[in-house]
């Protein structure tokens, strides 16, 4: 099997809302240094000619944010990650609700998960399928515990970029493309 | 009130006023995409997370940076 195409990768998601990941602005910003920032360009812009709407949580903006010491940088940083969503979803009772749920069902499986990816989760588990997760590190979230099912997934320099998806009766779906 | 009721009463105030805001709505989408502006804005990440890498890999390096940013 051949590695798909973004735009075989992105139909059936149009006008989803795509929840980025802290690894995707890394990613995306260090793509400049390794001259594969097209590529992220040409994924953004086949997102939103299907209007997507890029969105991220506040523990995301954090973790990209932390470990610059000037505010020179941190701007740089709040400026691109700003510049790329639409909005970051706040963090209300419902998803401090599902954190706690899944909390409990990640220790009950024996698995350490970071806060931040309990919060994307929790975020998931509230919106639905309407929210995807676009992230490179699927490992951060315990799949077996979720029930998950693989079906999107391209290759990119930076490693593999798959899409998270949730519904409110399997809390998260992991969709990607196999590749041979 | 002393001060320390006075910050509690507002931390209060601004969760409920949070709440009351309508933040179950996502966004959608908007029209404009200004590819050289996102791009001028990747290429300014991708110098500090260079440097960020470099820094992570030299402590020195890191502390004397560090050392001249906040003594400027």
């Amino acid at each position: 099997m051949s590695t798909p195409t973004i735009e075989n990768c992105l139909q059936g998601i149009e006008s989803k809302h795509i929840l980025l990941d802290t690894c995707f602005f890394i990613d995306a910003g260090k793509s400049i240094l390794l001259n594969g920032e097209q590529e992220y360009i040409e994924l953004i812009d086949s997102f939103r000619a299907r209007e997507n709407v890029f969105v991220t949580i506040f523990p995301v903006a954090i973790e990209f944010y932390r470990g610059s010491d000037l505010i020179f940088d941190f701007e740089q940083k709040k400026n691109f990650l700003i510049g790329l969503v639409e909005k970051i979803i706040p963090i209300d009772p419902q998803i401090i609700e599902n954190a706690y749920q899944l909390c409990l069902a990640y220790r009950k499986n024996g698995k350490d998960v970071e806060p931040t990816d309990i919060i994307i989760g929790a975020t998931l588990g509230k919106y639905g399928d309407g929210v995807l997760l676009l992230t490179r590190n699927i490992n951060h979230f315990p799949v077996k515990i979720l029930t998950v099912s693989l079906r999107y997934q391209f290759n990119t320099q930076m490693g593999e970029l798959s899409y998270i998806q949730s519904s409110k009766t399997q809390p998260i779906k992991l969709i990607r493309f196999l590749k041979n | 009130m002393t001060k320390e009721q006075q910050i509690i009463r507002s931390l209060k105030e601004g969760i409920k006023r949070d709440a009351a805001q309508d933040n179950d709505s996502l966004p959608k989408a908007s029209a404009s995409f200004d590819k050289k502006s996102l791009l001028k804005k990747m290429k300014g990440v991708a110098a500090v997370l260079k440097k960020e890498d470099e820094y992570s890999n030299d402590r020195e390096l890191f502390t004397r940076h560090r050392e001249q940013a906040h003594s400027s």
